[in-house]
């Protein structure tokens, strides 16, 4: 589409002070502001104090970006504590260091933003705004701005200046092509006849106790209110339905489809309003004589549309610049344009598609409109039914009946479920979480609980089964299992010690398999990155010890199965570039050299630390106060 | 203090005091606002001076992103004749010396190297000799490498300690000195210098286990 025009390159910490705009300003709100600054800094850097606010609200940025990967609160607070700490510490060294940013490269970043674009130009009144929301004067974000490019500038010079010679490339593919050959045996888990005894299975009874417990366990009575079950007993007659349809009609009408193609004339430093308004002139003349896509291909400027003949897809309003939109929206199938301009040039705009819009007569969609007005009539009625049942059950807190009652309602059952799982009603962890909270415990209503916008639950307690251990015969088939499995691994253990011994004094390994009755596998070849065997034993061929002369380096390793595997690692042959890998040889100098100025990078900023004057609160950052 | 009785008495022992301390005064008020201008001159001159110098850095960063070497070199000389003390002079040399090495010419980014290692800003002067390292190892330099690693002050590249460990260990490969090698991996390791590759380094280099000589 047109806006992959445009170019644009945005940096680690310059992105991070931006992330400030974005975070919807409810969430690390007015309080932050509001309270002064008598309580004592959770952490300082040099003269600079850190309040809690400060905290909060990196962490709000932080975990933007993290949020998802399922990384604990806790630890993302602390984690955005060190990351305020540490850009602190390296703004501090850039400014004592005498580092700066010209003054106008930092408008002319703060310009190409698009958050304060408008149809691909700076809006000064959308600027003005999105930082008033965020309650920054332009001199403070200015001057955020101007410090994250020059850190930004600071981690450029070294990452950027590290390089990666020929010799340290060969070294990593030395390393990373490397070939390994091996034979192994899989000694396989043999079932032991023999039971375990029952002291034995006493003793791992008693030693497991945490296993075996049943959580805590609830079953409830609950009334349910819902607009679904009200709007079905609305009644309906033709009349009032049509009526209904007819105030709807919007709804019922399956809306236009308008698919466009444009050729777009760029204005840009080369080429002047008038030459683009004249080369579109030209190209439409030309559309007498040939097809609009093949000139696309030829003429237009926007080159992502260009070879798909200048197919932008299917239209919707309020996507285009107005021009573009309303000269869209006038054409006719087929039709072609007149030069409209944009603020990227001019195009000439052709519609490939034209499906008007439908009205669905009433008879083919009367299902759906009874539907919608019976939901309609039941809405208003939803709510004072709430309202009611909200009071009637917290008068009577000791039973439902009389809000079942009172609102024609029948008292249904769970069956038990736990805190963290259930079935039916209980499957929705609101429900759940309602269920044991203190008041309900105690045996009173609780209060309405809503399930989306559209159902209203009041639950009491019905059974209540507190948290035991499971008695042993319960559990005694488990722990036999368990047992035994133990056995027959331990026996492989064993047996896997004794063939690596043999292998180790010399025994030829087909003569062990033999002996064995075990299947000898050998791999030749095996490269890191070709991983078709299980990963334990791959990492163990990897890990292995190379062989030293005529002496073989035999190693055992378990699969998660718990069988065992006992291998001789025999030839490793040095890595070396493959083909592809010279072609990309380039890409890997590059790549390699990235990486050691990161690890460059990262040594600075601790030795910057370490010689900072940090001090952090030992009491670990709160969200909230 | 004196006190005096009259108007007149008081305006004849200002004048007095003015003939004898005035010129004084004048003199010292002079000084203390040259001063205050000169401070203002110095402080508005030396912002000048980082704005131009950032202004110069931010083309030679263009010139090296288009891969044009020569600007580079050539913003880089006037760079260090213009703001020679300036980090700025520094930084320049290091994309320097990088468009040296990427051109094969391994013998004049030692060189610039070797300058900017010599520097008293610590951070910088060791990441010159990180990459000065990697620079001999490229030219089969070991026992050169091992020994500017053993020169190197520890108290003033404690951060960079991993690194020149896992040179080291490098640098023991290079001279099959297994069991060294080893032994600065691990160092390197314990010194909180983590990276995928030093552990594959690690992994290839386990010893072999000692066999019980019985059975």
């Amino acid at each position: 589409m047109l806006t992959t025009i445009r170019e644009k390159s945005q940096g680690a910490f310059a992105w991070g002070i931006l992330l400030l705009i974005g975070v919807p300003f409810a969430l690390w709100g007015i309080n932050n502001y509001m309270d002064g600054g008598k309580e004592p800094p959770v952490a300082s850097v040099g003269d600079k104090d850190f309040y809690q606010r400060d905290v909060n609200k990196a962490y709000e940025q932080y975990s933007q970006s993290l949020r998802g990967l399922g990384i604990d609160e806790q630890t993302l607070k602390t984690q955005a504590l060190q990351k305020l700490i540490k850009d602190e510490v390296l703004l501090q060294y850039v400014q004592a260091r005498g580092l700066t940013a010209p003054d106008d490269s930092v408008r002319e970043y703060v310009k190409s933003l698009e958050y304060f674009q408008t149809d691909g130009h700076f809006d000064e009144g959308k600027y003005k705004s999105l930082l008033a929301t965020q309650r920054m004067s332009s001199n403070e974000f200015v001057s955020r701005v101007k410090n994250a490019m020059i850190m930004e500038q600071f981690q450029r010079s070294i990452v950027d200046s590290s390089f990666a010679s020929q010799y340290d490339v060969e070294s990593f593919f030395k390393i990373q092509n490397q070939q390994r050959d091996v034979d192994y045996l899989t000694i396989p888990l043999q079932a032991v006849a023999e039971q375990p005894k029952d002291e034995e299975i006493a003793s791992y009874y008693q030693q497991h106790q945490n296993a075996y417990q049943t959580p805590e366990q609830l079953s409830i009575d609950y009334i349910e209110l819902s607009l679904a079950d009200m709007a079905k007993k609305v009644l309906v007659t033709d009349e009032k339905l049509k009526a209904f349809y007819d105030e709807q009609k919007e709804q019922y009408t399956t809306p236009e489809r308008r698919k466009i193609s444009h050729i777009l004339f760029a204005i840009d430093d080369k080429v002047s309003e008038k030459a683009a308004f004249e080369k579109a002139q030209k190209a439409k003349k030309e559309l007498a004589n040939k097809e609009f896509p093949v000139l696309a291909a030829e003429l237009s400027d926007d080159k992502a549309t260009a070879k798909q003949g200048g197919d932008l897809g299917l239209f919707s309003a309020g996507v285009m610049e107005k021009n573009f939109e309303d000269a869209a929206t006038a054409l006719t199938l087929g039709e072609v344009s007149e030069p409209v301009k944009s603020a990227f040039g001019y195009h000439l705009i052709k519609v490939t598609e034209l499906i008007p819009s439908q009205i669905k007569p009433y008879d083919s969609v009367k299902n759906e409109v009874v539907k919608a007005y019976q939901k309609a009539q039941a809405e208003n009625g939803f709510y004072e039914a709430g309202e009611k049942l909200t009071e009637t059950s917290y008068q009577n807190p000791d039973s439902l009946q009389a809000a079942a009652d009172a609102l024609g309602l029948t008292i249904k059952k769970s069956s038990l479920f736990t805190k963290d799982h259930g079935d039916g009603i209980a499957a929705d962890d609101k429900i759940r979480s309602a269920a044991f909270t203190e008041e309900v415990l105690q045996g009173n209503n609780s209060t309405p609980i809503e399930l989306g916008t559209e159902v209203l639950v009041v639950l009491r307690m019905q059974e209540h089964k507190p948290a035991a251990t499971k008695d042993l015969d319960a559990v005694k088939k488990d722990i036999i299992a368990i047992l035994s499995n133990e056995k027959s691994r331990q026996l492989a253990v064993e047996k896997a010690k004794q063939i690596k011994a043999r292998l180790q004094t010399g025994a030829a390994i087909q003569v062990v398999a033999v002996e064995n009755k075990l299947e000898l596998k050998n791999i030749k070849g095996l490269t890191r990155r070709k991983a078709d065997l299980p990963e334990p034993l791959s990492q163990a061929i990897f890990k292995a010890a190379k062989p030293i002369g005529s002496k073989p380096s035999v190693f055992v390793t378990a699969l998660p199965s718990g069988e065992q595997i006992v291998a001789i690692l025999g030839k490793v042959t040095e890595g070396s570039m493959s083909d592809g890998d010279k072609r990309q040889l380039e890409l890997a100098k590059k790549n390699i050299g990235n990486a050691f100025g990161q690890t460059e990078f990262n040594a600075v900023l601790n030795s910057l630390e370490a010689d900072a004057d940090i001090s952090v609160q030992a009491k670990p950052p709160q969200l909230t106060e | 203090m004196e006190i005096y009785e009259t108007e007149e008495e008081q305006v004849a022992a200002l004048k007095g005091w003015w003939k004898e301390n005035g010129q004084a005064t004048l003199i010292g008020l002079g000084l203390g606002i040259a001063v205050i201008l000169g401070w203002n001159y110095w402080q508005d001159y030396r912002r000048e001076q980082a704005e131009q110098a950032a202004g110069l850095y931010a083309q030679l960063l263009k010139a090296q992103a288009a891969n044009q070497t020569e600007s580079v070199a050539k913003l880089s000389e006037q760079m260090e004749t213009r703001f020679g003390s300036s980090d700025y002079t520094l930084f320049s040399q290091l994309a320097l010396a990088k468009i040296k090495v990427e051109q094969g010419d391994l013998a004049s980014a030692r060189q610039i190297l070797e300058k900017v290692s010599a520097t008293s800003n610590k951070e910088l002067a060791n990441i010159a000799k990180v990459r000065l390292v990697r620079l001999l190892m490229a030219n089969k330099e070991y026992e050169q490498g091992l020994k500017l690693i053993n020169d190197i002050d520890p108290a003033k590249s404690a951060s960079f300690s991993g690194q020149y460990d896992e040179l080291v260990g490098d640098l023991y490969v290079a001279l099959d000195r297994v069991d060294q090698a080893r032994t600065s991996y691990q160092n390197a390791l314990r010194n909180g210098h983590q990276s995928p590759l030093l552990q594959l380094k690690i992994d290839d280099l386990t010893p072999p286990e000692k066999v019980e000589s019985n059975k």
